[in-house]
């Protein structure tokens, strides 16, 4: 898919205006061949916005948006597997049907998608619902079905766009399993999502969006070394001591505390003011700072319950 | 690729409208509705007919006075009437009921009524005295001619042949406006088959919120190119179902029907009302179909895409209100706006050019605007449908959609 070197996603000086409002202001990144790429950000914060510029579907106000070195076109889909925010299928179709026409979209022949089709709804368990309309499954049973219809002709790029959203926890095993199926096979997985538990599970690197411009760039550990770089859990008794260069990230409750490290202070002069204030403390555990802490440091509180 | 996809549309589409039920329900309704209409009509008439018929031959009790003259005896009492003393008593005797009706014949029935006065039996059957009246003056007027020749001329039932002449050559009379006209029929059905379907084109995929996922993986054009194409079959599977039956039956079942009135061989295909009539048809279905997608794309649902249907259907078929007008008067001012106003121009100029009253340059400017037109509508739709099909709360902003630049 790619030449060698070659990202698959290339964006230079993204810029997206609508109106008089500029939603995207100068975005650049890249998305490398085979890593799992999370694409972070609150609530429009102008995640969705990029991926629809990037795959055609709104024209940029200006920049340079490639799909595996030029503009993405229709013609390419049968190397994507697109799982948008906005999702649904042709609701009075029957499954099978709807699998196979996605399927010869994207250059399959009938023979293969309706192969391809058959094997995965027998692994999903919806064999019996092949002839079925799609409004007579329930919800849980149609965001399988889209799921299929996402990863059908195994696309070198998987777009990912809130992927989890709405999904029951047997769909998201699924998902998450599927995914990394996509990984070991050498798809590039683009992620756009808020679930920062998934992101530490899967992505390799990370972009930070907010307010139309990228807040944070890099591998995971980066950004974690960018924001602070450690966390430490305490389990302790007694009254713990003002801390002013540490920032709690979590509740202090029943004697857990979970306190921001910034760069430069010696955990072990952390300890010992602890120790030396009379606190007995009986767990002191270092880690990178979570992900999830920095998401709330630069979006708030309220981003993450979007 | 493209081409292909555009089969594969065209074939997904084939295929989910001829398997829904509705879709059979709603085109074998149109001509069940159709005959059912006729039959009730021609029952209708044929019992109107029924009725006049046994009016005028009903017998009822009657006294007359014949200011006139005109009135022979013999036959009003063969239809059960004398003569009466005078007005006021015969009035009074239809009063008290002892005679159902009285005829006061004026002195001159050409300028002034008959006065008839009845027993009531109703706002129907009370015809019955004014036809018996007018049948008895009639009759006794007929019987002084005495003239089957004189009677047939007066009663209107002279043969008439006539023979237009166009360039010095005959034209064909009205055996030359059938074919042609047929254009008109198909069009209309066109309106009334296909006209949802060819709205829900672009609307489906936004009430199904799969745009993003179709249009990543087909361009807008094939895929707009692909379902019109889908819906025309369908509207021809259609069109096909209700006249194969009825060609079938003409072809090979004519003498068995009573088919006395048609007369195949008068039918006349002259070159250019046949020619001009097909650019017509598909200049006019060009420019509908490309009007029903991009009202399909720019509205969010098909309850919202109503009321634009509705001006459309309604500017389309609103010739046919002025049928006579445009049968009538061709050259009228009125008739060429419609001729020249794209939406009302093709059911105008099809049928003004089935008459034969189509001159060739409203033809040729009818035809410019249709297809120009059409395809003018319909790259503006596929473009809003291409920028504007992921708006699925809400109409599409016409001025983003249009204003942005092209990568």
């Amino acid at each position: 898919m790619t030449g060698l070197g070659q990202p698959v996603v290339h964006i230079e000086d993204f810029r997206m205006d609508f109106g008089d409002q500029a939603v995207i202001k100068g975005l650049s990144f890249d998305v490398e061949a085979g890593e799992t790429f999370g694409f972070l950000g609150s609530n429009g914060s102008g995640k969705t916005t990029t991926i629809r510029a990037l795959l055609g579907i709104y024209l940029p106000t200006a920049g340079v948006l490639h799909v595996d070195g030029r503009p993405f076109k229709p013609s390419q889909s049968g190397e994507l597997g697109y799982l948008p925010e906005e999702r649904g299928l042709y609701k009075k179709e029957p499954v099978l049907r709807t699998m196979v026409y996605f399927g010869r979209l994207k250059g399959m022949s009938a023979a293969a998608a309706k192969r391809w089709s058959l094997a995965y709804l027998e692994r999903v368990g919806l064999q019996d619902k092949a002839n079925v309309r799609l409004d007579k499954l329930s919800g849980g049973q149609q965001q399988k079905v889209q799921l299929g219809v996402t990863i059908m002709n195994q696309p070198r790029l998987l777009i990912l766009d809130e992927p989890t959203k709405g999904f029951d926890p047997v769909n998201r095993r699924l998902l998450l399993d599927l995914i990394d199926e996509q990984k070991q096979a050498g798809a590039t997985v683009v992620m756009v999502t808020h679930q920062m538990e998934e992101v530490e599970r899967l992505c390799d690197r990370v972009i930070l969006l907010k307010d139309g411009v990228a807040r944070a760039y890099g591998s995971v550990a980066e950004v974690q070394e960018e924001f602070g770089g450690t966390t430490v859990k305490v389990t302790y008794q007694g009254q713990l001591p003002d801390l002013p260069d540490c920032r709690q990230v979590a509740a202090d409750e029943a004697g857990h505390v979970e306190l921001s490290v910034p760069k430069g202070l010696d955990l072990s002069d952390l300890l010992g003011r602890l120790v030396s204030s009379g606190v007995a403390v009986t767990a002191f555990t270092p880690s990178r700072r979570s992900l999830d802490s920095i998401f709330v440091e630069v979006y708030g509180s309220a981003a993450q319950e979007d | 690729m493209a081409k292909s996809n555009i089969a594969t549309v065209a074939g997904f589409e084939i295929n989910r409208h001829l398997r829904r039920k509705s879709l059979w329900i709603f085109t074998l309704l149109v001509p069940i509705a159709i005959i059912a209409i006729g039959l009730i009509s021609g029952l209708s008439s044929a019992a109107a007919d029924s009725t006049i018929a046994e009016q005028q031959n009903e017998q009822f009790s009657f006294e007359y006075v014949d200011a006139s003259g005109l009135i022979d005896q013999t036959i009003a009492a063969q239809l059960g009437g004398q003569v009466a003393s005078d007005p006021a008593s015969g009035l009074e005797d239809v009063k008290s009921g002892r005679i159902e009706a009285f005829f006061n014949y004026p002195a001159d029935p050409s300028q002034q009524a008959i006065e008839v006065a009845g027993a009531d039996v109703g706002i129907v059957e009370n015809g019955r005295y004014a036809s018996v009246a007018r049948s008895l003056l009639q009759a006794s007027v007929a019987a002084e001619l005495n003239d089957p020749m004189t009677l047939a001329i007066v009663a209107g039932e002279t043969p008439v042949t006539t023979t237009a002449y166009r360039d010095g050559q005959a034209t064909d009379g009205l055996g030359r406006v059938v074919a042609p006209i047929l254009y008109l029929v198909i069009f209309f059905m066109a309106l009334v088959m296909l006209g949802n379907q060819m709205l829900s084109a672009t609307l489906e995929e936004k009430e199904n919120r799969v745009s993003e996922m179709i249009l990543t993986t087909i361009d807008a054009t094939s895929l707009l190119i692909g379902k019109v194409v889908g819906v025309v079959v369908v509207g021809l599977a259609q069109m096909l179902t209700l006249l194969l039956p009825s060609l079938g039956a003409l072809f090979f079942f004519r003498e068995n029907l009573d088919l006395a009135g048609l007369d195949l061989s008068q039918l006349s295909f002259q070159p250019r009302p046949m020619i001009l009539g097909l650019l017509l048809l598909g200049g006019g279905l060009a420019l509908y179909t490309a009007c029903l997608v991009t009202i399909g794309a720019i509205m969010p649902t098909a309850q919202d895409a109503g009321p634009a249907f509705s001006a459309v259907i309604l500017l389309c078929v609103m010739p046919l209100y002025a049928i006579v007008w445009v049968a009538t008067n061709p050259d009228s001012a009125a008739v060429i706006a419609l001729t020249l106003f794209p939406l009302s121009a093709p059911i105008t100029a099809m049928m003004r050019n089935a008459l034969g009253v189509l001159p060739l340059w409203q033809a040729v400017v009818a035809l410019i605007e249709l297809y120009g037109l059409a395809a003018l509508v319909l790259a503006l739709g596929t473009r809003l449908f291409r920028y504007g099909s992921i708006a699925y709360a809400g109409r599409v902003n016409l001025k983003a959609a249009l204003t942005r630049r092209q990568a």
